[in-house]
């Protein structure tokens, strides 16, 4: 290829400055909203990974209770007794500074003098000899602690300083004897706020006295194979020996449909920005027609034209995903928060997050940038080829052919939408799967997009001409003529609306299902429970004596209560919640199978439990079926006798009487207790007479409060939802103000004329935005069919897959009307701009222009 | 009583900035066109025929000196009432037609007449009659791209007479046809605005309307000047 061919090309790029702009802005937000959501879940996972390799190095196993608390005899045993090496053992919590109350701080305690095998981060870098002091301070000495040094230097201490820390039992001054000194960026936000002390002191702060919170152990090969046994023939029933990969691999599990649908929201974005991207070459293929045409005329070849139009585009490519990963990253670290937050909500403990990037990732965003790039590029590309020299001129054939192709588009629209409906319903359990019919469909409705328009334009043309006249019809008309550009603007935006409209019923939905959920569930007029233990990962437990003496209150008619606690069995360690229930609270249960009158006396006598609709989802379990669990007793069988729903999470879990569980297991106390007060009881001075019978540690709550309270979480789970969704509708709107932007520009002599025929400035830019009102009204009437559709799919497919929830469609008009209103109203807002700028063109210099 | 002209131009300053240099186009350029006379502006590519016609039909603004037609003084009114002016007393014809593409050519002629006021049967009788005086009553139907130069070219013309303005302006209505295409469009057009009693300005560089107009001018350093055929 010649450099003045490419001059040639080029000088037009530049030419449309605003053109280009928008053509990066598409491959940028697309680019950067896949990376900043990849970067974000992974960086939520691998700081996770990142503290253990801090406290414990590298381990192979780790041993773990089934209620979190180890007794600190097993590591004696195992060490001494069983002369095991290479474990360490380590007591976790969180802590609160008296200083600094609302600053989340983080405690491990460690067994200092562990072998050099585990290469843990803190012994790494204490390595030299004064550290090497250090750490013999931290056995030796009582109260001393090591915290990074970018913790001291925002909290103002030097080494030998004190910092003071709130227990349970009053103030505790800590000996600041080192500084875990971090050697990257990424350390320095994984060690702020946390603090290394020995086993002891951590459990004295934590006020867990004999406890761990796990014990890991390095493997070095085949010859521990004798003491991995050995360490399973010393486990209870209670504690649990996993390995380091099956943990994060659970962890992977465990959020692996919360990454999915996050990952689905950012490739809707980049699908949106390819719409962008599309568009804009589309543009400025067509725009170059003339041009094309002109070099083909002196003797450029098809493929000359066809290798400049992709260099072109391979040119924006990579500028484009450059400033996607850098916007990526930006973008990735206002996530990171939101993600871990909702990590932390729903999953697991993230503790202190920071932003890992890796080259892989930032290679998967250019390959990702320049691949959607290409794609979308090429139809264009191979459109300018198809450009003769002598047709090249003729801009209405190139409408004619686009408004056959509508025809084509239509029917291939078509057999998307069936191919998404089939693969959505026999995709099984995939989620993937179902996510991708929902694009699937959206491609499918996007290609049907711009036949309809043609269609509608050409009735709203008769309709308008009635009534309006000629100058009246022409907004129909333009639309409908230009379908080479308003087609795929008007799909861009449907898309974009219609996952709007989507997602708003699929969230209403679970709303409406969860709130019906907990309203039913909520069966008590009080509750009482543990507050989140400051100084433990655990929750504290309230004792018998506190149910017996609110049972005593005067007014309290009966009681319920609830543990939540965790059981091995099978599959490893499962969730479980323990009740004790009532004629009132067995109706809070809501059943997913018909249920028959002596279900409760066989849940109550049996030894059965129920499972949630999650639980018997991901686990493959029916009614009628047994579970084995772990007892104290050995491995007993547990028939499973009812499934209902549960929404607090999407694990799911088991439940059981209080009766049979304290058969097989230790008695542990409540997690919550229900108190139903006596139906003329004074409620107020119940409520004053239980908070009097309570610690500071236990929370009084009346079902509407926790009914807000759930509500919340509720609503804070969607957040990172909906701000991905307002970036896709972002990227469509800037879709839609590239190609209003470029058809009025192209029109400016068309309008011209109207002017010098005598349409006056007014007219002209009510005839442009009643034009881009048309772009929104289709896109929005197209987006209610579509994100109806999406919200179906959605709810009765993906989050069951995801979650293995079932919820009911609740329908709600006022969404479809937002969406409406949205499409109509971005439509609008961008063809503002364009209005005003051709309205205000001299009509003797639009007349000039070509 | 004295008559009122058609186009009268007193003391016409015009420039344009081009690359921050001003570059003048007319310089205290006077000229008076009576009613129903045919004036042909002769000039070299560049000399401001175009933008004469601009100018007279309100489309452009000059720097200084008045622009009255009909004895309304268009540079004293505003954007909007010149639109308006127009709409009722101008038609134009382009060197490139520049119909609407989106619009029949029936619909084309009617445009004119709906900006005017509410179209009804006499109109689209009108439209007709005007079309088959042009030999396209065929085409009633068809969309410019479908027709040819000459065939756009008569359409525009019948578009700028259409709703009987008083001055008709032709920016080298001719430019775009053969010799022989161009021949039959520039009668058509002479004929039916003489037949119509209309005043026609008219920028070419066709010689063969010269014999017809009323008075032939070239742009010359700025200025308006009496031609004799020197080209």
């Amino acid at each position: 290829m010649t450099s003045i061919l490419v001059r040639a090309n080029r000088n037009f790029l530049f030419q449309h400055p605003w053109q280009l702009a928008l053509a990066l802005i598409g491959i940028s937000l697309g680019v950067a909203v896949v990376i900043a959501i990849d970067l974000a879940l992974e960086s939520s996972l691998q700081s996770f990974q990142q503290i253990n390799q801090v406290v414990s190095g590298k381990t192979s196993h780790r041993i773990i209770a089934r209620d979190g608390n180890l007794n600190e005899k097993l590591y004696t045993q195992l060490r001494v007794e069983l002369g095991i090496p290479n474990l360490a053992p380590v007591i976790r919590g969180n802590i609160q500074l008296a200083n600094h109350p609302g600053e989340p701080f983080k405690i491990y305690g460690i067994d200092p003098l562990i072998e050099d095998t585990f290469q843990s981060t803190w012994r790494l870098q204490t390595s030299n000899q004064k550290s090497a002091i250090s750490l013999i301070r931290l056995v030796s000495e009582a109260n001393t602690a090591l915290i990074a040094k970018v913790t001291a230097e925002q909290l103002a201490l030097k080494i030998n300083d004190h910092l003071a820390i709130a227990t349970p039992k009053g103030t505790l001054n800590l000996k600041i004897i080192g500084f875990l000194n971090q050697n990257s960026t990424i350390s320095s936000q994984i060690l702020k706020n946390l603090m290394i002390t020995d086993i002891s002191t951590a459990q004295e702060i934590l006020n867990q006295p004999g406890k761990l919170s796990f014990i890991e152990f390095m493997s070095e090969g085949n010859n521990d194979k004798r003491f991995l046994e050995s360490i399973r023939n010393h486990l209870t029933a209670d504690t649990l020996l996993i390995t380091s990969e099956n943990q994060i691999q659970s962890m992977r599990q465990m959020t692996k449909a919360f990454n999915i649908n996050l990952k689905a929201l950012g490739m809707l974005s980049l699908l949106i920005g390819m719409f962008l991207i599309y568009n804009t070459m589309t543009f400025l293929v067509i725009q170059r027609r003339r041009l094309i045409g002109g070099l083909r005329c002196i003797g450029v070849t098809r493929r000359q034209i066809f290798t400049l139009i992709i260099s072109e585009a391979l040119f924006l490519a990579c500028i484009g995903s450059l400033l996607g990963i850098f916007l990526g990253v930006l973008i990735g670290n206002a996530l990171l928060q939101l993600t871990s937050t909702t990590i932390e909500t729903i999953y697991y403990q993230v503790g202190q997050v920071a932003l890992i990037i890796s080259p892989e990732q930032l290679g998967k965003g250019m390959i990702l940038g320049i691949g959607a790039t290409i794609f979308a590029v090429l139809p264009p590309a191979w459109e300018a080829t198809k450009v003769s020299p002598t047709s090249s001129l003729i801009r209405s054939q190139l409408e004619r052919k686009i408004y056959k192709f509508t025809h084509i588009a239509g029917i291939l629209g078509l057999i998307s939408v069936l191919g998404g409906v089939i693969l959505a319903f026999s995709s099984e359990k995939s989620i993937f799967l179902g996510l991708a019919s929902i694009f699937i469909l959206l491609f499918g409705f996007a290609l049907m997009i711009p036949g309809l328009t043609v269609l509608m334009m050409k009735l709203l043309e008769k309709i308008s001409n009635h009534f309006l006249g000629i100058l009246g019809s022409l907004p129909p008309r333009m639309v409908g003529s230009e379908i080479s550009r308003t087609g795929v603007a008007i799909a861009a935006l449907m898309i974009a609306v219609s996952a709007t409209i989507g997602m708003d019923l699929m969230v209403n939905s679970f709303r409406q299902t969860v709130s019906d959920w907990i309203t039913t569930s909520l069966r008590a007029d009080f509750y009482v429970s543990a507050l989140s233990n400051q100084s433990s990962t655990q929750k504290q437990l309230i004792d018998q004596s506190v149910k017996d003496k609110i049972n005593a209150l005067p007014g309290v008619q009966m009681l319920s209560s609830v543990l939540h606690t965790r059981i091995i069995s099978e599959s490893g360690l499962i969730k479980a919640s323990v009740f004790e229930l009532n004629n009132k609270s067995q109706d809070g249960f809501i059943f997913k199978q018909k249920i028959d009158g002596n279900l409760w006396q066989q849940f109550e006598q049996r030894q059965t439990i129920f499972i949630t609709e999650s639980f018997a989802y991901f686990h493959e379990l029916k009614v009628g079926e047994t579970l084995f669990l772990h007892t104290k007793k050995g491995h007993q069988p547990f028939k499973i006798i009812g499934i209902y729903s549960d929404y607090s999470g999407d694990q799911g879990h088991i439940a059981m009487t209080r009766k049979w569980y304290q058969q097989y297991w230790k008695n542990s106390g409540f997690t919550g207790i229900g108190i139903y007060a006596d139906t003329n009881a004074n409620q107020q001075q119940l409520k004053q007479n239980i908070q009097k019978l309570l610690t500071p540690e236990l929370t009084l709550k009346s079902n509407q409060s926790i009914y807000k309270a759930s509500m919340e979480i509720f609503e804070q789970t969607f957040v990172i939802t909906n701000a991905l969704r307002w970036i896709a509708a972002g990227i469509a709107f800037t879709g839609v103000f590239s190609a209003l932007m470029a058809l009025q520009f192209e029109r400016i002599k068309q309008f011209g004329i109207l002017r010098a025929i005598g349409v006056t400035q007014r007219q002209l830019t009510l005839l442009i935005m009643t034009e881009t009102g048309l772009i929104g009204l289709i896109a929005g009437v197209c987006a209610i069919p579509v994100g109806y559709f999406m919200a179906y799919i959605l709810i009765f497919i993906v989050y069951l897959r995801s979650f293995g929830w079932t919820m009911a469609f609740h329908f709600n008009v006022s969404v479809l009307f937002q969406g409406l209103a949205l499409a109509f109203t971005a439509a609008l807002l961008a063809g503002i701009l364009p209005a005003i700028k051709m309205a205000q063109t001299k009509p003797a210099e639009a007349l000039r222009s070509e | 009583m004295s008559i009122i002209p058609a186009v009268a131009i007193h003391q016409l300053e015009k420039s344009y900035l081009e690359s921050d240099q001003k570059h003048h186009i007319f310089s205290q350029l006077n000229l008076s066109i009576a009613p129903g006379e045919f004036i042909v502006l002769l000039g070299r590519s560049g000399s401001g025929k175009s933008t004469l016609l601009n100018l007279v039909s309100g489309m452009d603004q000059p720097d200084s000196g008045e622009i009255i037609v009909n004895g309304i003084n268009l540079t004293r009114l505003p954007e909007h009432e010149r639109t308006i002016f127009r709409r009722h007393h101008i038609g134009f014809v382009f060197q490139s037609y520049n119909l609407i593409p989106t619009l029949t050519v029936e619909e084309n002629l009617l445009l004119p007449l709906e900006l005017i006021k509410r179209i009804n049967s006499t109109d689209r009788k009108k439209v007709i009659e005007l079309l088959s005086k042009l030999n396209l009553s065929d085409r009633l139907d068809s969309y410019p791209d479908r027709l040819s130069g000459g065939e756009q070219q008569r359409v525009a013309i019948a578009r700028s007479l259409i709703h009987n303005p008083d001055l008709i302006l032709a920016d080298e209505p001719t430019g775009n046809l053969d010799l022989d295409t161009g021949k039959k469009v520039l009668e058509l057009l002479i004929g039916l605005v003489e037949k119509a009693g209309k005043t026609l300005i008219m920028a070419t560089h066709s010689r063969e309307v010269i014999g017809s107009a009323d008075h032939v001018f070239s742009i010359r350093n700025q200025q308006l000047l009496p031609s004799n055929d020197n080209l």
